[in-house]
């Protein structure tokens, strides 16, 4: 379950990427376009001015033409300077303000463009036609920078705009100086095309968010294509690591066992009757390893297809942590003796099964020793806690209140890089480091706590800084026995019906 | 070729008991060496700096000091410097075997081996190159 939730966010992350992508891309061809273009718009109508002015036409007034141009130059500059910072901003990457700034930028410029022909504040009134369609303009940039929103927000903007010079413009001619009637015929004409015009607008709106819909898809399988491919390499990897740790668990006993049974071999003329024995013993002993090898290597293939069935009963915690401590590989544990300090209430008990919660504590217990330098203490606590349950679980009610057990192991050693801490559950993982170093482990012990765990109805997962001393803590959530189940140790039920609730199998499908 | 053997020590170095008296005996068996036995790096290392053996056999992944740790300090003293050493580890991969002959070992052997093939090597390592060793050492102070 977790895996798969994983999975999506990375996905999703991938759409994100190419997204972002193709939403740079447009910045940085777009934006420095339009920027030459605003600044070719400055000397324009900047040199147009004294020409307008010099021709002396009755309907061009001097006392509106220099202002205008004071308010509308500084507006293009900074039109100019907000693509500038778009550019930078994809430079570095940064998708939401060089998308912002780009919209903004070319809304503020177009909007300006029509207002100037509209209120009649330039000579701009040849171009009328032309600054309708720069409004639209906006609208395509919009879809293709920015989301659906950004699209809506700029198509509603240039309909208010285009409403707003429809009705609102007096648009200046000499014809209309003379005759009153044609300057009404010419606006009533006007508004008329407006609707026209809006209706235009948002065709484009419609264009641009079909278009994005495709895109959006087409996106989505290229992901889906990439995270196959992805998950596939990673497969083949964990494949490798697998024959590899296998391979080399294997080599000690083979080599016990031949290397015994070859001495024996050798010596049976000379050597006295008790050497022989004990070579045989010893070669027998060997062959007992492998098998176990063998068996705890196939009980990690056959617990993942959740085909166990076991049998639940009242576990004191206490107990448990005791004799977990006792069956640690001394290979694995430290030259020194550690301190193991224990916090555990003693009544304190789960429902599950004794010899798997031993199980991963004792897999717990021996990686916080591996992992931490003698000296350091292993610190093991347990309460009680209180966790929402999830709907239907052992047939209560939806989301009551359950009480569980939480076991914290705690060690102050290494710690765990971040990144690493999503594979650490899965089978045949190790992490970097130990795959260079000489720790040993055969990247089973941790997937199988995780198995156990979920077996019994319970989780477990760590918490660690990757800061050296800060250490990790493995915290294993497991069921507590109801008061019936205290009460009629004896009572058999098969816990077949949590195993459905908790997807052992499915998490990989 | 096990006559004289017994004036031989070989240290040998392993953390899986296992195995640590599987090399002890198929040495001191088949070959009549002297064995010493360390079951851990630190051990191994005190040993060698003690007893001063001919050879030593050597494990790389052990708790502790490991094999590689263990010869780079023996190839550090002058006193062992020139001590013929055997790294014998389960670690097949080609890097693996690169990274012990890097670091300065005689012979790099995969687990598993066989105990006359083993009794070959170290015979190897402690009679014919280190007779080889003198004959050059012995060239290079008349050269001089």
């Amino acid at each position: 379950m977790s895996d798969s939730t994983t999975t999506t966010a990375s996905d999703r992350a991938i759409y994100r990427g190419y997204d972002q992508q193709r939403r740079l891309a447009l910045v940085r061809g777009i934006a420095p376009g339009f920027a030459a273009i605003l600044f070719l718009t400055i000397l324009i109508i900047n040199a147009d001015a004294p020409l307008l002015l010099s021709a002396g036409r009755n309907f061009f007034d001097p006392t509106r033409v220099i202002p205008s141009l004071l308010v509308t130059d500084p507006i293009f500059a900074g039109c100019i300077i907000c693509f500038i910072i778009a550019i930078r901003a994809a430079r570095r990457q940064n998708v939401r303000v060089a998308s912002a700034f780009t919209i903004i930028a070319t809304n503020i410029a177009v909007i300006t463009i029509e207002l100037m022909w509209g209120f009649g504040l330039s000579g701009f009134d040849y171009v009328a036609e032309g600054t309708f369609a720069a409004l639209s303009l906006a609208i395509v940039l919009a879809g293709m920078i920015g989301g659906r929103p950004q699209l809506i927000a700029t198509t509603l903007l240039m309909n208010a705009v285009t409403l707003a010079v429809g009705i609102y413009a007096q648009v200046p001619h000499p014809a209309f100086e003379q005759d009153r009637s044609i300057a009404e015929l010419a606006h009533s004409q006007q508004l008329i095309n407006l609707s026209g015009a809006v209706l235009v607008q948002w065709s484009f709106a419609v264009i641009m968010i079909s278009a994005a819909a495709a895109y959006g898809r087409i996106m989505h399988e290229l992901g889906d294509v990439r995270v196959a491919y992805e998950r596939a390499k990673q497969l083949d990897e964990l494949k490798d690591q697998f024959i590899s740790s296998v391979n080399h668990e294997l080599r000690s006993p083979v080599m016990a066992m031949q290397g015994y049974l070859e001495l024996l071999r050798l010596t049976q003329e000379t050597a006295p009757p008790d050497k022989r024995k004990d070579l045989l013993k010893r070669a027998t002993n060997a062959g007992d390893n492998l098998t176990a090898l063998l068996g705890s290597i196939l009980d990690a293939r056959r617990l993942d297809q959740g085909a166990d069935d076991f049998v639940p009963e009242v576990v004191n915690v206490r107990e448990a942590v005791g004799a977990a401590a006792e069956l640690i590989d001394p290979r694995e544990g430290a030259l020194v003796a550690r301190e193991l300090r224990m916090s555990i209430p003693p009544g304190l008990a789960i429902w599950g099964e004794h010899v798997r919660l031993q199980q991963i504590l004792t897999n717990l217990l021996s990686n916080a020793l591996k992992y931490s330098d003698p000296g350091t203490p292993i610190e093991v606590s347990a309460q009680t806690i209180s966790v929402a349950g999830r709907p239907g679980r052992f047939g209560r009610g939806a989301k009551a209140e359950q009480p569980m057990a939480e076991i914290i192991v705690r060690d102050y050693g290494l710690g765990i890089p971040a990144e690493q801490i999503p594979l650490l559950f899965q089978r045949f993982v190790r992490l970097p480091r130990d795959l260079a170093s000489t720790t040993i482990g055969n990247g089973l012990g941790l997937h199988l706590c995780k198995v156990l765990a979920e077996a019994m109805g319970g989780r477990i997962w760590v918490q660690s800084d990757d800061i050296l001393g800060q250490g990790s803590a493995f915290h294993l959530i497991l069921p507590v026995p109801t008061a019936e189940q205290r009460a009629e140790p004896g009572v058999r039920l098969s816990l077949k019906r949590v195993d459905a609730s908790v997807p052992v199998r499915g998490e990989r499908a | 070729m096990t006559a004289g053997n017994a004036a031989y020590t070989v240290l040998v170095v392993d953390d899986n008991p296992e195995l640590l008296n599987l090399i002890a005996e198929s040495l001191a068996m088949l070959g009549n060496y002297t064995v010493v036995t360390a079951d851990n790096g630190i051990d191994g290392l005190e040993k060698c700096f003690a007893i001063h053996p001919h050879c030593m056999v050597i494990d790389v992944k052990m708790p502790g000091l490991d094999g590689y740790q263990l010869v780079r300090a023996i190839r550090g003293d002058p006193a062992t410097a020139e001590m013929p050493l055997v790294i014998l580890t389960a670690m097949a991969q080609d890097k693996d075997r690169f990274a012990g002959l890097a670091a300065g070992v005689d012979y790099y052997l995969l687990k598993p081996i066989k105990p006359l093939d083993l009794v070959a090597v170290i015979h190897r390592a402690v009679v014919v190159d280190a007779d080889a060793r003198i004959q050059a050492l012995r060239r290079l102070a008349e050269s001089q």
